[in-house]
C-alpha cells in the first residue's frame, strides 16, 4: 500500500494530517522577578555588592522530538537611582545557562556581566576637603536584552539563572554632598522569557 | 519510501516524506559580532567617528520569499565627560535588498546614548566637574521586509562617536567612551501575501 511519510513537525492522527505545536515559535517560560533590595544604598565597595533580584534556576525541558533553539529575552524594568558627589552607584546583572542535566554556575557579575547601569558625579571638594554639594538623579528606561541558546536536544533541559546586584564602585566618601550623603537605587523587576524556535526534521527532508 | 504528494508553497514532498520548506520556519539565518576599535580616551569630534563598523550579507537561497528583520544588540556603553562637553555614542544602520545590493554608509542616528553636565554659566570659567555614566545592553529590532528567492539583503551598522555643541577645555579633563561591541542577528520568517 502506498503511503505518505511525514516529518516529526507533522502527524497523521486518524487519517487526518496535522501540524505539531513545536513548529512555530512559542513562549515556553515567562516569569517576572521583583527586586527584594530596592531603596537606600550605603557603602558597598566590594563586588558583587547586594543581591537585588535572583531568579533561581529556571528550567525548560524540550518536549519535542526535534532540536529546539531558544531565544532568551530579558526585560529589565525601569531603574532609578540617586547618588551624591563624589560617590558612584552601579547596577550589574548577569545570566548563566546550561543545556543538559548540569546546573548553570551562580551568575556572579564581579568580573563578567551582561548589563550595567550607573552614574557618578564628581564636582570636587572645598578647602577643608569636604565634598561640595551635588547630587545626581537618574530615571532610566527599561531595557531588553536577548540571547540565543541552542541547540536543546529532544528531552534535554535548558536551565537559566539570572541575578541583579547593586554596588558602589570605590572610593567611597562618608561626607558626600557636603556631609549630607543621599544614595538610593531601585531596579523594580526583571521579566525572563524563553521562546522556543522550531527546527527542520533532517531525517525526512531531502 | 514515501509517496510524493502535490504541495503548495512552503512545503516539500519527496521520496523521503512531507516536510515544511526551510523558508516556512522562523529562524536565525545569519549572525555577526563586531568589537569597537576605538574605546578609551576621546577628544573633540564635531563629525561622527566610527567606533564599530559591521555588516551582514545574506542571500535567500530557497525557493520561497522570506520576511527578514534584524535585531541589533548593543553592548553596555560607558561614557565619562568633563564639564561642559557633550559626548555621544550613536547607533546608525541602513539596508538594501536586491540581486547585488549596496546599503549606503550609515550616518546620523537611529538610537544612541549621550551625556552632558554643565556646572558654571558659559561666560564664567569652568570648574572641575566629571560625570560618569554606564548604560545597560539593549536590543532593537528593525524590520527589513521581503527578500525574494535569489536576492540578497545587505545590512550595515555603525556605532558613531561625536561631541555635539560647544566645546571648552575642561579643568583636569577626563573624557572616555566605550562602545565595546555590537551583535547583529538576521531573522527570517515566511513572506505571506495572503495566498499560498
Amino acid at each position: 500500500m502506498a503511503e505518505v511519510c511525514v516529518s516529526r513537525n507533522m502527524d497523521i492522527d486518524g487519517g487526518v494530517l496535522g501540524i505539531q505545536p513545536w513548529t512555530t515559535p512559542r513562549h515556553v517560560l515567562d516569569q517576572t522577578f521583583t527586586s527584594t533590595g530596592d531603596g537606600t544604598v550605603t557603602q558597598l565597595t566590594t563586588l558583587p555588592g547586594t543581591l537585588l533580584i535572583d531568579s533561581g534556576i529556571l528550567t525548560w525541558t524540550n518536549d519535542s522530538p526535534l532540536i529546539a533553539h531558544v531565544l532568551l529575552r530579558v526585560q529589565r524594568g525601569y531603574r532609578n537611582w540617586r547618588v551624591s558627589n563624589p560617590n558612584a552607584i552601579q547596577i550589574r546583572d548577569r545570566w548563566t545557562w546550561r543545556i543538559g542535566g548540569i546546573d548553570p554556575t551562580v551568575p556572579d557579575p564581579s568580573s563578567t556581566y551582561n548589563g550595567q547601569s550607573g552614574a557618578a558625579l564628581d564636582v570636587g571638594a572645598d578647602v577643608n576637603a569636604t565634598p561640595v554639594k551635588g547630587q545626581y538623579w537618574e530615571w532610566e528606561d527599561g531595557t531588553m536584552a536577548e540571547d540565543w541558546l541552542t541547540p536543546v536536544p529532544p528531552g534535554e533541559d535548558l536551565k537559566v539563572w539570572y541575578r541583579c546586584y547593586v554596588w558602589t564602585p570605590p572610593p567611597w566618601s562618608n561626607n558626600a554632598n557636603a556631609n549630607d550623603p543621599q544614595h538610593s537605587a531601585s531596579v523594580h523587576n526583571t521579566r525572563i522569557q524563553m521562546i522556543a524556535f522550531p527546527s527542520l526534521d533532517t531525517e525526512v527532508t531531502g | 519510501m514515501s509517496l510524493k504528494v502535490c504541495t503548495s508553497e512552503f512545503l516539500i514532498s519527496d521520496s523521503r516524506g512531507l516536510e515544511f520548506s526551510p523558508g516556512w520556519l522562523p529562524s536565525l539565518v545569519a549572525e555577526r559580532m563586531a568589537v569597537s576599535g576605538k574605546d578609551g580616551n576621546v577628544d573633540r569630534s564635531p563629525d561622527q567617528v566610527p567606533f564599530i563598523d559591521s555588516e551582514i550579507l545574506w542571500t535567500n537561497s530557497g525557493d520561497d520569499s522570506v520576511h527578514t528583520m534584524v535585531s541589533i544588540h548593543r553592548a553596555p556603553r560607558s561614557i565619562v565627560t568633563s564639564t561642559p562637553n557633550t559626548l555621544v555614542l550613536d547607533d546608525a544602520w541602513t539596508w538594501d535588498i536586491g540581486v547585488s545590493p549596496s546599503a549606503p554608509l550609515p550616518f546620523g542616528t537611529n538610537s544612541g546614548v549621550g551625556i552632558r553636565f554643565q556646572t558654571t554659566q558659559s561666560f564664567n570659567p569652568v570648574i572641575y566637574t566629571r560625570l560618569f555614566r554606564d548604560f545597560p545592553d539593549s536590543v532593537s529590532y528593525q524590520d527589513l521586509g521581503e527578500v525574494p528567492p535569489g536576492e540578497t539583503v545587505h545590512f550595515r551598522y555603525r556605532c558613531l562617536f561625536s561631541t555635539p555643541g560647544n566645546w571648552r577645555a575642561p579643568v583636569q579633563p577626563l573624557l572616555l567612551a566605550s562602545a565595546r561591541w555590537a551583535r547583529l542577528r538576521l531573522w527570517s520568517s515566511p513572506w505571506i501575501t495572503g495566498v499560498i
